[in-house]
């Protein structure tokens, strides 16, 4: 288990108690974490939970009203305390890149170099360019360039004065599935070598999961869960941050001397009070098939095939919700319409059923 | 012009969507409307080739090189008020919160509601030398006689430049306000992320992005200072429009009238060409832009209330101290002798003209843009334009162009009817006013047909294919289908057209039947007459009835205020 976790990283960003409010509706409820020099953390969370404030409220263009956010010793603001946006030396990808329509790519890429000398501006925004792989569109300008360059051109442009940290708000989102993944791991690869820290606001679980040192999932303006990615996808805290980060099979029940009874076998939940409504909840790679006689005795009901495996869809004879397995994908399925389940118990997690 | 062309989407879009078919007789129809709009531009070059050359070289000396010099000066200054002023009161409203600044918003939008000729009217009178004003400040100043302190004239150039640039300074911004809320928060954003101060935002950022609504803006605003007769005539302007008038009028020289203004055209297709040309422009700069709200920055205590003050003082100069004026000489006028039958009658002309205006307009419009919806592409695009034609035209030319063909047509009717049963018509045409409402439908055409255009645009097409999948044809789904959707758009279209064609004066000048008189004929025979009796009720009629697209504008501007504050994420 502590295999999985991250190591605490020193806190160098830290957030404490952060609240916004929108007319009257709360945004963002009592946020605390930090962030580690070149850490890169993702916030995970379905759209209007909080996560694009709450990096506008780390880039300064949204004032928060209450908490503190301190970075490298710093107050960035708290009480009292307000750093402008221009004066944190912090980074913004914007989700729609946000490039300036009237000036050149290598204009964009120069504005956050203003006060330099010309020739330095020059060699700066040469070696971004290059670095991020688009020196040949300098002359260009936005609406000549492609959904993959604006990206480049915005990361190039957001790195050249050399942020410590770097806010990214949904940065992929706008790039075809096929570039999508080619384009991250470049950019991952660019923000480590240059050892910048990062935040990447995100709604896709699978990004997340793929590019994050930790990752916070937020859910109604709050933070419900912070760790590594490995440690939250296995180990999920609250059934909330379970079924968010993938798909899984949920079967319900009642807490009796600390146990709850399914269909699929018994298990232990020992923090639940006697008659509470409570879920058991696994990832359909948790079960596999057996013989009927071996395991709980089900009829398949449907099969997709998505490619890289095949995911079926059970009804146990005993009755109770559909369940899903996943087979690895053959030329050939060969599957019988009754069959037997084995669940791997280490596998299994038991929440209290939460009231939607 | 009006206030429809400072929303977007005037031109009709090329679409390479399949069409579905049917219903020819809607293009054949929309080919009509064009001609009819196209037919008196025509007409105008016709009548100017009538001209001898030895007239056009005496109508050069003396009236359209002073003329054009005039004109000229003139629309670089009213340029150059609308393009400061505009823009400022934009960046004011748009990055700074103080203390009425809501308000400050849409009352930004209220000189709209003047027309060109009313300021002109009610400052002719505040500022006379036996005025109020000026009795006040003799007052203040301890002089005694109106000999020994005098304000500079306010009919002369500058007054003139002034109180255009007062009235039109919202065509510019408008445009520039919502382009600074809706498209340039992300990227002023992104200028701060890049250590851009504040104060060096504007500079930097903010006025480069707003160049092409500004060139919108003002381009707009110059048509309609070059459409201007009254304001430039009472304050001793002599431009194309008034020379044109001088000409056919006082001095008869129908050909002579029609050269002036086919020198105005090439103004005005210059202007239509920095239009379009802008707003090129702004579609690439709008382009991928995410709707985002502008933080603006907190302005408190003295500043905030400068801020205020330096933001009303337009809206109370260009709207509050008129209608005050107004309000109060028309109530004295009403207290003493009532509403004269006289007013009334003119006030049932102008509604009575408005609405059947209205009508021709809305039904052309649809004609148009119905059309272009059966049968995207280059034919209905082209006759699309042509119809829209007239939005740039002043309404001089608009008029100098109809009554060609009209009078030609109205000579044919009534030899006809004398030949066939042995008596003649008259002028019936021109008697009749519907001259003056075909004037009316080439002027404001563009007004109906952007507004039905942009209102199917907002239809999706798989409806017309489920109408027509489900056994409507053309005209059927557009009664099932397309006119119930539409009628947001048809109501707002004809709002717009109604308040203008009563606010229109140089083209119901040169038309109206004689002995009709309308409200904004009745404003100007009193004011070049230099009496003053009921013209302030008729003001007042008008700059009421202007109000209400203003408030039409600044709800729409709330709306997409509201969608914004929704789509924060």
């Amino acid at each position: 288990m502590s295999a999985l976790a991250a190591p605490p990283p020193p806190p160098w960003l830290s957030i404490e108690g952060v609240s916004r409010r929108f007319d009257g509706v709360a945004a963002l409820k009592d946020i605390s974490f930090t962030l580690g020099t070149g850490e890169i953390l993702c916030l995970l969370g379905a759209s209007g939970c909080g996560k694009s404030t709450l990096l506008r409220l780390i880039a300064g263009v949204e004032r928060p009203e209450t908490g503190t956010i301190t970075l490298a010793g710093r107050v960035l603001c708290g009480p009292g305390a307000f750093v402008e946006p221009e004066a944190r030396g912090i980074g913004f990808m914007f989700q729609d890149y946000a490039l300036f329509p009237h000036l050149s790519v290598a204009d964009n890429v120069a504005f956050g170099l203003k006060g330099r000398p010309r020739v330095e501006v020059q060699a700066r925004v040469n070696e971004v360019l290059t670095v991020a792989g688009v020196a040949h569109l300098a002359d260009r300008f936005p609406h000549m360039l492609s959904g993959g360059e604006s990206q480049r051109v915005a990361l190039a442009r957001a790195l050249a004065p050399r942020p410590r940290l770097l806010l990214m708000d949904e940065p992929f989102s706008n790039l075809d599935q096929g570039l999508r993944e080619t384009v991250r791991a470049e950019t991952l690869a660019l923000l480590r070598q240059m050892q910048v820290g990062a935040i990447i606001v995100t709604h896709d679980p699978t990004e997340a999961l793929a590019v994050a040192d930790r990752l916070a999932v937020m859910h109604a303006g709050q933070i419900e869960a912070l760790d590594g990615p490995r440690q939250l996808y296995h180990v999920p805290p609250t059934l909330y941050v379970a079924q968010f980060l993938g798909a899984g099979n949920v079967v319900p029940g009642v807490v009796q001397e600390g146990r709850i009874e399914t269909p699929l076998g018994v298990f232990p939940a020992p923090d639940l009070a006697q008659g509470q409504r409570a879920v058991v909840f696994f990832r359909p790679q948790a079960l596999t098939l057996c013989d009927p006689a071996e395991g709980g005795a089900a009829r398949v009901s449907r099969h997709d095939f998505l490619g890289a495996q095949e995911r079926v869809c059970l009804t146990l004879e005993e009755g109770g919700a559909p369940l899903q397995l996943d087979l690895p994908a053959t030329p050939q399925l060969d599957l019988p319409a009754r069959v037997g389940l084995r669940l791997d118990r280490a596998a299994v997690h038991v929440f209290a059923e939460e009231l939607q | 012009m009006a206030v429809t062309d400072l929303m977007p989407s005037l031109p009709l879009r090329r679409t390479s969507r399949p069409s579905l078919g049917g219903g020819r007789l809607w293009v054949w129809g929309s080919g009509v409307v064009a001609a009819l709009v196209l037919a008196p531009v025509l007409a105008l070059i016709w009548q100017a080739l009538q001209g001898s050359d030895g007239l056009w070289a005496h109508l050069w000396a003396y009236v359209l090189r002073p003329a054009l010099g005039q004109t000229a000066v003139l629309l670089l200054g009213v340029g150059l008020i609308v393009i400061v002023l505009g823009t400022a009161l934009a960046w004011l409203v748009a990055a700074h919160d103080f203390p009425g600044r809501k308000v400050l918003d849409w009352a930004l939008l209220l000189p709209l509601a003047v027309p060109s000729y009313i300021i002109a009217f009610v400052y002719l009178e505040l500022l006379h030398s036996l005025g109020p004003v000026q009795e006040l400040l003799r007052a203040l100043l301890g002089y005694d006689r109106p000999r020994d302190f005098r304000l500079p004239d306010i009919r002369s150039m500058p007054g003139a430049i002034l109180l255009l640039g007062l009235v039109l300074y919202p065509y510019v911004y408008l445009p520039v306000r919502a382009m600074f809320a809706m498209q340039a928060a992300g990227l002023l954003e992104a200028g701060r992320m890049l250590g851009c101060t504040r104060t060096r935002l504007f500079a930097r950022l903010a006025l480069p992005l707003a160049r092409p609504a500004i060139a919108v803006g003002a381009s707009l605003a110059l048509m309609e200072a070059l459409n201007d007769i009254g304001a430039s005539e009472f304050l001793g302007v002599r431009t194309l429009t008034v020379s044109i008038y001088t000409t056919w009028v006082t001095r008869s020289d129908l050909p002579g009238a029609a050269q002036i203004a086919l020198v105005m055209l090439i103004v005005v297709a210059a202007l239509v060409a920095l239009e379009r040309f802008a707003r090129r422009k702004q579609r690439f700069a709008g382009g991928a832009q995410r709707m985002r709200p502008l933080v603006p920055e907190r302005l408190t205590g003295l500043r905030g209330w400068a801020a205020l003050a330096l933001g009303a003082l337009p809206v109370v100069l260009g709207f509050g101290a008129p209608l005050l004026w107004l309000l109060s000489e028309a109530a004295g006028r009403i207290g003493e002798a009532g509403i004269s039958p006289q007013l009334w009658a003119e006030m049932r002309a102008t509604l009575g003209l408005a609405a059947a205006a209205t009508a021709a307009v809305l039904a052309g419009g649809m004609i148009v843009a119905f059309a272009a919806r059966l049968w995207p592409g280059g034919t209905t695009a082209t006759f699309g334009r042509l119809a829209s034609l007239g939005y740039a035209m002043p309404g001089t030319v608009v008029a100098l162009g109809v009554l060609v063909p009209v009078a030609g047509l109205d000579r044919m009717i009534d030899q006809s009817t004398q030949m066939l049963f042995g008596f003649g018509t008259g002028l019936v045409l021109i008697g009749s006013g519907a001259a003056l409402v075909y004037a009316y439908v080439v002027r404001f055409l563009a007004m109906s047909v952007g507004g039905i255009d942009s209102g199917f645009a907002q239809i999706p097409r798989a409806l017309d294919h489920a109408a027509r999948s489900l056994g409507d044809g053309p005209g059927a789904s557009l009664r099932h289908v397309h006119l119930p959707l539409l009628r947001p758009a048809l109501v707002a279209a004809a709002l717009l057209v109604f308040v203008d064609t009563m606010k229109e004066l140089p083209a119901t000048l040169l038309l109206r039947p004689l002995g009709v008189e309308t409200l904004a004929t009745h404003l100007y025979s009193e004011a070049a007459r230099g009496t003053y009796e009921d013209g302030a009720i008729a003001a007042l009629a008008i700059v009421a009835a202007g109000i209400l697209p203003v408030i039409a504008l600044a709800r729409i501007g709330r709306r997409t205020g509201a969608d914004r504050l929704a789509q924060r994420a």
